[in-house]
């Protein structure tokens, strides 16, 4: 990692703090392990997992909702994991970090005319006089093409896309230099969806933002992304440039994402695998702590992959992949077909 | 009951033109403040035994509607307003509380979007199996016990006597939904209805799920009921798709016929923006303006203002008329466009 990169998440470990001590089980609740990643200026990353892979607390980590328990967390260069006090809230005020959270409905307040919603965080900060506020909200709302009518309506009186821009100008309005975005398109059907990626992917363009979108489905956000990290029960087990890691994963489970995304005709979506070829029947164990995670959902796994955690090594698409077959697995598959 | 948890239905290799559920000339209204109007307007097709069709449509278009007024449980201040419904024959639409009561228990299944909203959260799914098993079957304690046991491995749950033991907040998404998928089949029903059942789940159980539909639906001769917004998601697993727009169905007919060569303009728009392929999406097209809120489509037809082969004519309604290959399409225009598919697998 260099210092040009706005965001380094280096190392970072979460533990579950559990507060019953009912089972004197000692669980190894892991939610993050070892995870590294980094954002430059102006880049998208995309940040993929499912459900319980540890993708939300990831982001609430990187906003300082939790504390990472080993690692560290830089932003410009400056540490901001760890910190507490004065230096938090001067960091929280400074807004240079959003979040643009999932679900509009519930994350926006009901009660509060989309103004005031876009400009709490402003009025948070303060020292703004009438005009500039209303010139920033003004502009927020051009940002995210939203018209400026729609500033006197309450949140209900909007369409699910419409709710969804609001939640990204009450962000942008803090003039942000990264923005994360949680399942920003999850709820939306497949034309408003393209609509906000394309939004977001103007406003990196135009303000220079750096944006990490965090998603449980690869293939929505295979258009708009430049990086993509995917996350396997809390560990980055492959990352790379996107392009690359569409075209030839090399960590199993990233194949399987691509070989289960639902495709209309094979000739849009050109990858090869089946996920009958990729999926081990039968199994719902949990990993043997010191094995690789995806270990008992892979199809190529093997003894050392039940003993030992494979370590991130570079890829043959040019990312990084932890994977003790990463290039094996794929000629394995190719002997099976050609028996 | 048959033994076997997943015995082939007697007769379920009985001829495909054997018509299972006809829907004709459907109209739900809904009351609102300014009075009733019409969420779903004139919605017909059939499906046979074994069949599965799909109704697609972003949210708004009427597809989950449809679905709920042939499940009998359409929300409060809906009502069906014109058209029949029938159901092996029997009318659904005016059937009573009693006649309801015994269809749930031996034709239809049905399964939603949030499994776990379902289910008791505090007792065992194995139970809660057996006790639907025990209620629609009038079977004993010891022969549902059984039988769920059957069901859950039929559904491809691992070690299925721990899966019975659990409570649902033990169970993966994906999980749950196959406990609620042998809930739905657990009467043998004829038909299986699935309102969005795939679309929370994560990308590797959607498959997985779409792939357990698929394999009851040639073990069972189960016909399907499929509500998606994702036209993905609906090309995997049916051989029909109605496609909704603004409460009607605009195009519908085989799913290899409408996809590669699609005769609405909307369900073009819906091929180009839809999911998929790495190096398309960077296009990220988008169909221009908003899907109408209810009440506010246009007079005439419905996805002209967001059109681009909009002509005058298009202010008169345009008919569900005859296109290529079986299909029928509500389009003034469909015959003389040239609309672009998708290349089939």
């Amino acid at each position: 990692m260099s210092a040009a990169e706005l965001l380094e998440v280096e190392a970072i470990d979460v533990h579950l703090r559990s507060r019953r001590r009912a089972s004197r089980r000692t669980s190894d609740a892991h939610i993050l392990a070892g995870v590294s990643f980094s954002v430059a200026p102006g880049e998208i990353v995309g940040v993929i997992g499912e459900t319980g892979s540890g993708k939300t607390t990831l982001a609430r980590t990187v906003l300082g909702l939790i504390q990472p328990t080993a690692g560290a967390i830089r932003f410009e260069g400056e540490q901001i994991s760890g910190i507490g006090g004065r230096r938090l809230r001067s960091l929280r005020r400074r807004g240079a970090v959003q979040l643009v959270f999932q679900d509009p409905l519930r994350s926006l307040d009901p009660d509060l005319a989309v103004a005031a919603i876009i400009a709490e965080g402003l009025d948070i900060r303060g020292g703004l006089d009438a005009g500039e506020r209303a010139r920033r909200i003004a502009r927020a709302l051009d940002l995210v093409g939203l018209d400026q009518t729609v500033a006197a309506r309450r949140p209900g009186e909007l369409s699910g896309g419409q709710r969804q821009r609001v939640t990204i100008a009450r962000a942008v309005v803090m003039e942000p230099r990264l923005l994360i975005c949680d399942e920003p398109v999850s709820a939306l059907d497949a034309s408003n969806r393209n609509r906000i990626l394309r939004l977001l992917r103007e406003l990196r363009d135009a303000l220079g933002i750096a944006i990490v979108i965090i998603s449980h489905d690869l293939a929505s956000i295979a258009g708009v992304v430049d990086r993509v990290a995917v996350l396997y029960r809390g560990r980055i087990v492959e990352e790379g440039e996107a392009a690359q890691l569409f075209r030839a994963p090399a960590h199993p489970y990233t194949a399987l994402l691509l070989a289960s995304a639902p495709r209309i005709s094979r000739a849009r979506w050109r990858f090869d695998l089946a996920p009958e070829q990729l999926r081990r029947e039968g199994t719902d164990a949990a990993p043997e702590s010191g094995g690789c995670v995806f270990e008992p959902r892979c199809r190529f796994a093997v003894e050392r992959c039940r003993e030992e955690e494979p370590p991130r090594t570079p890829s043959t698409a040019g990312g990084t992949v932890a994977c003790h077959r990463a290039t094996e697995w794929r000629a394995s598959l190719e002997r099976d077909a050609a028996r | 009951m048959s033994s076997l948890a997943l015995a082939p239905r007697p007769g379920s290799d009985r001829p495909a033109e054997d018509l299972l559920l006809r829907v004709g000339g459907l109209s739900v209204e809904v009351a609102t403040p300014l009075g009733r109007i019409e969420a779903v307007r004139n919605v017909s097709f059939d499906l046979h035994r074994g069949e599965a069709i799909g109704l697609v449509g972003e949210s708004g278009s009427g597809k989950t509607l449809t679905c709920r007024a042939v499940l009998g449980v359409l929300p409060a201040g809906c009502s069906i307003a014109r058209g029949a419904i029938e159901l092996g024959g029997i009318d659904l639409v005016r059937l009573g509380r009693d006649g309801w009561t015994t269809i749930r228990s031996t034709q239809l299944g049905a399964v939603f979007q949030d499994p776990a909203s379902y289910l008791n959260p505090s007792l065992p799914v194995g139970e809660q199996l057996a006790e639907v098993i025990r209620v629609k079957t009038r079977s004993g304690r010891r022969a549902a016990r059984a039988r769920a046991l059957e069901l859950l491995a039929a559904m491809h749950l691992h070690r299925p006597r721990h899966v019975y033991q659990q409570i649902p907040a033990e169970l993966s998404g994906g999980m749950l939904q196959r406990v609620m998928i042998a809930i739905a089949v657990a009467c043998d029903p004829l038909l299986l209805i699935a309102d969005e059942a795939t679309t929370a789940l994560d990308l590797t159980t959607q498959r997985e799920v779409i792939d357990l539909l698929w394999e009851l639906r040639e073990r069972l001769g189960l016909a399907v009921l499929f509500v998606s917004h994702d036209l993905a998601a609906v090309a995997e697993l049916c051989d029909q798709v109605a496609v909704f727009y603004a409460g009607e169905v605009v195009e519908i007919g085989a799913t290899s016929a409408v996809i590669s060569r699609p005769a609405h303009p909307y369900t073009e728009a819906l091929l180009r923006v839809g999911s998929l392929g790495a190096e398309e999406h960077a296009a990220l097209e988008v169909i221009p303006g908003y899907h109408p809120r209810l009440g506010e489509a246009p007079d005439g037809c419905r996805f002209a203002p967001r059109c681009g082969h909009r002509v005058e004519a298009c202010a008169s309604v345009p008919p569900l008329s005859a296109a290529p290959a079986g299909v029928r399409v509500r389009c003034l225009r469909s015959g003389e466009l040239a609309l672009a598919g998708a290349e089939l697998r």
